[in-house]
């Protein structure tokens, strides 16, 4: 009892440092817990919300399907449910923006099986009756509400039908506009499901696509069963022509699958990053503290106390702290950080609730966080436990130090007393020393890494918009439009003729099959390529296939090697050889130019011009153009699409200055304490408080500055890693601007300086007197 | 008849690497039940040595320790030399070694976790004249006061043999005295067994035993038919 109680009075009488391994544990447990959290809840989310809607898990797609066709695909022992469906781009005459019709995404189903939509408002789906159901968002920033009528524009034919239901679908959480903006404005685009007797046609030979739900349970199918059961759909249907697409090429539940892998990926680097500077700290300051109780150890062996006793005792500091600080870290992370990060994404995507969900790993980070504490508390009462009790009652003795040749020469006789001393400090205690060195070098790594994340991001639409297509538009064809159509586009406007197509990949021997884009140059120069490092520019000639630098990493793959690819929706499967590796960061798969392509004896049908000019949105207007973008539209978008990342890179900056403030301003408050009888004596014997101060800040400002350019390093390996660890489809290239590296030094500066400054207001208050007496 | 403590050739040894240096060599005394004894030496001449290895703090090179009810000290393991610590010694240290965070009752309170049968704290404490400041931290207190709670704390065990290393040490003389009296009077008046270490040839007056130790080995042993009271050692 008498113990409890000689641990609650400790606990508070040594709060700064108790505070300090608490603030550690806690700081270092709430980043990993709150976007561990925020990314698993996604996920979890996502998977519910699949799970209710019945998603596909395979689109067939390339022909009009019959009924005999569907009956066939049901027929198949790994499909459970397949529906018909037919997607169209649709425009709603009577809703305006501003001249043009409102966009629509206009999805026909024969029944409510697969994809269903999730009713909002009003009434169930009835795939058998009539009616329109309208996208929720789009409805109520439209002010349209269940009831009312609704005129719907298909090419030239008009539905009109009467809105019984607000929804949302998950085939839609991505917002994508007809006009390409990525920034959802949900008054211009929206979607709605209709049932296909909507549809206006005699008979039901009009669906392009059938949604199958297979047998698979698993979220992640296998690849050979995958490429099996594609391969049989073909053999059912008897054709070749046909698209098989599974989840993975669903481009809304590719793009957001894209966007939770960044953060779970953010959510291991950084918070581990993170917790291991804490648990650095940690040790450091419970090896410290431990040490300092040495003579109370001493005496409680010397009165009978067994060791056991003594080493819980002790060994209970650290775990009652490092517990309390992970359980709120647990509690305050998953509460607060979800939200914050969802408030960000909510705006992008959307789904019917954000869950958050805290996984084993941070579990598993508590229970190692806790753990990894005790042992430390363990291991240093152990080494005190092993003397026995005479021993453990005497001081320690201080460390013996050679004089050093340096220390010899004339130069170290003209060093100040600060620097003498702080060398000395260095060299004397080198265990806190090295933790102040990390926790600076962590607390650069840090923030120099969240800039050097911002900064990588800012460079993308300037690689992507300046370096890699130096046009000013692009124009982005109608679907189905022929090649002359788009050649005539293209010498009006004096453009380069570009074809864009998804496209699979593989290494020859087909072991790994990749989606990606494949992408035709046709004459001009707007288009641009750069070697592996994104440095130096290389030029694409005909003959040639440029592979982008992740995919060859990806079906690991080098110049001069063949790989096998062939055209999403087509047969003919194609083998080339790689003459160069390109870096390409949003976009990953093969480039060739129109001559290539055509002695691979396939079509050029541009499907995009980039041009030089400067082309209004009016285009648009034109029947064969689906869209024109501005260059600075576009790097809007981009940066717009990074939004979420840089709400969590704010929090990680946050978070990094609040560790490096603890780690830095504990650790010399540990030395302080230590060193509080040394500079008494200095103040005893006339120095002046300011010398004193100066003796201090020296010592702080040399471990913070050797620990700043150790951090540099540090800091973009860690850039490099993160940005090679996320997502297939992306390849950024680790880039920091000198203005960040400034700011990162600043930053890492103040904080050093701050915990400098508050040491420093306790030499105010130090009583001579009782300080040398304190030693007796 | 009285039971006694013997030292048969004990000696603690410690290898530094070169020649091993010895700073108790082949010590013989006998400690009789009810004595007061003054093991007196210079500084380093090895008398806390002797007191550790008494105490069970240390453990010997050689020979052996023979407690009272016959236990062969030198032959206990780490946790029977606990046991030993927790039931059979009380400890008075020079700088009092009390735990800062616990008041003084707490701290001879303390003891209680380590052995069931304690005596009563509070009446402890009154008997070394605390009574009034049991809920004082030690911070708070004097010194003599420290240590008065340090004698309580070693006393509140009922331990057969009170070891106190220097307990004057750190003290003026007038609390020194009755610090001094305090032991006398556990030894004259309770019977305990007391056993203090010195420096301070002076206070070999209030001994029955007085040994004397110097550069590691015991010089002589010398029995005080009339030992003198505490008042009357002045220093």
């Amino acid at each position: 009892m008498y113990l409890l109680k000689k641990l609650s009075r400790e606990l508070w009488l040594q709060k700064k440092q108790f505070f300090a391994i608490f603030m550690m544990s806690f700081l270092g447990i709430a980043v990993l817990v709150g976007m561990d959290a925020e990314s698993a809840g996604d996920r979890k989310s996502m998977r519910a919300y699949y799970e209710e809607t019945n998603m596909a898990d395979y689109h067939v797609e390339g022909r009009i399907f019959s009924r005999e066709d569907l009956r066939l695909l049901r027929a198949d022992p790994a499909v459970r449910n397949a529906q018909r469906s037919r997607v169209e781009q649709a425009k709603l005459p009577d809703l305006k923006q501003g001249d043009k019709e409102t966009d629509l995404i206009a999805q026909f189903v024969e029944e409510n099986a697969v994809s269903r939509p999730r009713i909002l408002e009003g009434e169930a789906f009835d795939a058998g009756g009539k009616g329109i159901w309208l996208e929720a968002i789009f409805a109520r920033a439209n002010h349209l509400s269940v009831g009312e009528s609704l005129t719907i524009k298909l090419g030239d034919k008009r539905i009109t039908q009467t809105i019984r239901g607000l929804i949302m679908a998950p085939e839609y959480i991505v917002y994508y506009s007809p006009a390409g903006e990525m920034i959802p404005d949900y008054t211009a685009f929206g979607y709605a499901f209709l049932p296909g007797s909507c549809y206006p046609s005699d008979s039901d030979d009009f669906y392009t696509c059938v949604q199958l739900d297979t047998k698979t349970e698993s979220e992640e199918i296998p690849y050979d069963e995958m490429r099996a059961f594609k391969d049989r759909l073909k053999v059912l249907l008897e054709t070749d022509d046909l698209t098989v697409l599974d989840r993975t090429q669903m481009p809304s539940h590719r793009d957001f699958s894209a966007e939770i892998e960044q953060h779970e990926t953010f959510a291991v680097l950084f918070p581990g990053i993170f917790l291991i500077i804490a648990f650095l700290g940690m040790v450091t300051t419970m090896t410290r503290m431990t040490v300092r109780q040495r003579t109370v150890i001493g005496t409680m062996k010397a009165l009978g106390f067994s060791n056991a006793a003594v080493m819980l005792h002790y060994v209970s500091f650290g775990t009652a702290i490092s517990l309390i600080g992970a359980v709120l870290g647990f509690a305050v992370g998953r509460a607060w950080m979800p939200p914050l990060i969802n408030m960000s994404m909510q705006s992008m995507y959307t789904m019917p609730d954000w869950q958050h969900e805290a996984t084993s790993l941070s579990y598993g980070a508590c229970i190692v966080v806790v753990a990894l504490s005790t042992l430390v508390s363990c291991m240093t009462c152990r080494r005190i436990m092993k003397e026995n009790p005479a021993s453990a009652l005497r001081q320690k003795a201080p460390k013996s130090i050679k004089i050093t040749r340096f220390e010899r020469s004339f130069l170290w006789k003209k060093l100040p007393l600060s620097i003498q001393w702080t060398l000395r400090e260095v060299r004397q205690n080198r265990l806190r020393s090295m933790m102040g060195l990390l926790g600076v070098a962590g607390c650069m790594m840090i923030i120099l890494g969240a800039f050097g994340c911002m900064d990588s991001i800012e460079y993308m639409p300037d690689n992507a918009y300046e370096r890699m297509m130096i046009g000013r538009s692009i124009i982005t064809m109608e679907d189905g439009e022929d090649a002359f159509t788009a050649n005539e586009y293209a010498r009006r406007f004096h453009g380069q003729a570009v074809e864009v197509v998804s496209a699979e990949f593989s290494d020859p021997e087909k072991t790994v099959l990749k989606t990606g884009s494949l992408t035709v140059l046709g004459d001009g120069n707007l288009a641009r390529f750069y070697d592996e490092n994104g440095e130096k520019e290389i030029f694409l000639h005909d003959g040639e296939v440029f592979m982008s630098r992740k995919m060859a990493e990806l079906l690991d793959l080098r110049p001069g090697m063949l790989f096998s690819f062939h055209m999403i929706g087509e047969k003919d499967v194609h083998t080339c050889r790689i003459a160069g590796i390109n870096k390409d960061p949003s976009t990953q798969g093969i480039s060739m130019t129109e001559k290539t392509f055509r002695d691979l004896e396939q079509d050029f049908v541009p499907n995009r011009i980039y041009t030089n000019y400067r082309i209004s949105a009016d285009l648009s207007d034109e029947l064969p153009v689906k869209n024109v973008q501005t260059v600075a539209q576009l790097r809007a978008d981009l940066l717009a699409g990074m939004d979420v990342m840089s709400t969590m890179i704010n929090i990680m900056v946050v978070c990094g200055v609040a560790l490096g403030l603890i780690v830095l301003y504990n650790l010399s408050e540990l030395s302080f304490v230590e060193k509080e009888r040394d500079y008494t004596t200095l103040k005893v014997l006339g120095m002046q408080a300011g010398t004193v101060r100066g003796i201090i800040f020296t010592e702080l400002l040399v471990i913070g500055v050797i620990g700043i350019l150790l951090g540099v390093p540090l800091g973009l390996e860690f850039l490099r890693l993160m940005w090679t660890t996320m997502g297939e489809s992306v390849d950024i290239a680790p880039v920091v601007f000198a203005s960040s590296y400034v700011r990162s030094a600043l930053i890492t500066i103040g904080v050093i300086v701050v915990s400098c400054l508050l040491i420093c207001l306790r030499t105010r208050h130090m009583n001579m007197v009782d300080a040398l007496k304190s030693n007796e | 008849m009285k039971r006694s403590i013997e030292f048969k050739d004990v000696s603690k040894r410690y290898d530094t690497g070169g020649e091993p240096f010895y700073a108790l060599k082949d010590a013989n005394f006998t400690i009789e039940e009810g004595e007061f004894v003054v093991i007196l030496g210079p500084s380093g001449a090895g008398k806390s040595t002797l007191l550790n290895l008494l105490g069970g703090m240390d453990t010997v090179s050689g020979g052996d320790i023979i407690f009272f009810d016959g236990k062969k000290i030198s032959d206990l393991n780490d946790r029977e030399l606990t046991a030993y610590r927790a039931n059979e010694i009380g400890i008075v240290f020079q700088f009092y070694n009390l735990i800062p965070s616990l008041t003084a009752y707490e701290n001879v309170s303390l003891m209680g976790d380590i052995k069931k049968d304690i005596d009563d704290p509070a009446l402890v404490l009154e008997k070394v004249g605390l009574a009034a400041r049991k809920d004082h931290f030690p911070a708070q207190l004097s010194g003599g006061e420290q240590q008065r709670v340090s004698i309580a704390r070693a006393l509140v065990k009922k331990p057969r043999l009170l070891i106190c290393d220097e307990p004057t040490g750190a003290l003026d003389t007038g609390t020194g005295q009755e610090v001094l009296k305090l032991l006398a009077d556990l030894c004259r008046i309770d019977g305990k067994t007391v056993v203090m270490v010195t420096h301070n040839s002076l206070f070999a007056g209030i001994a029955d035993r007085v040994i004397h130790v110097k550069n590691g080995r015991i010089e002589r042993v010398e029995m005080n038919a009339h030992p003198q009271s505490a008042d009357e050692i002045v220093w």
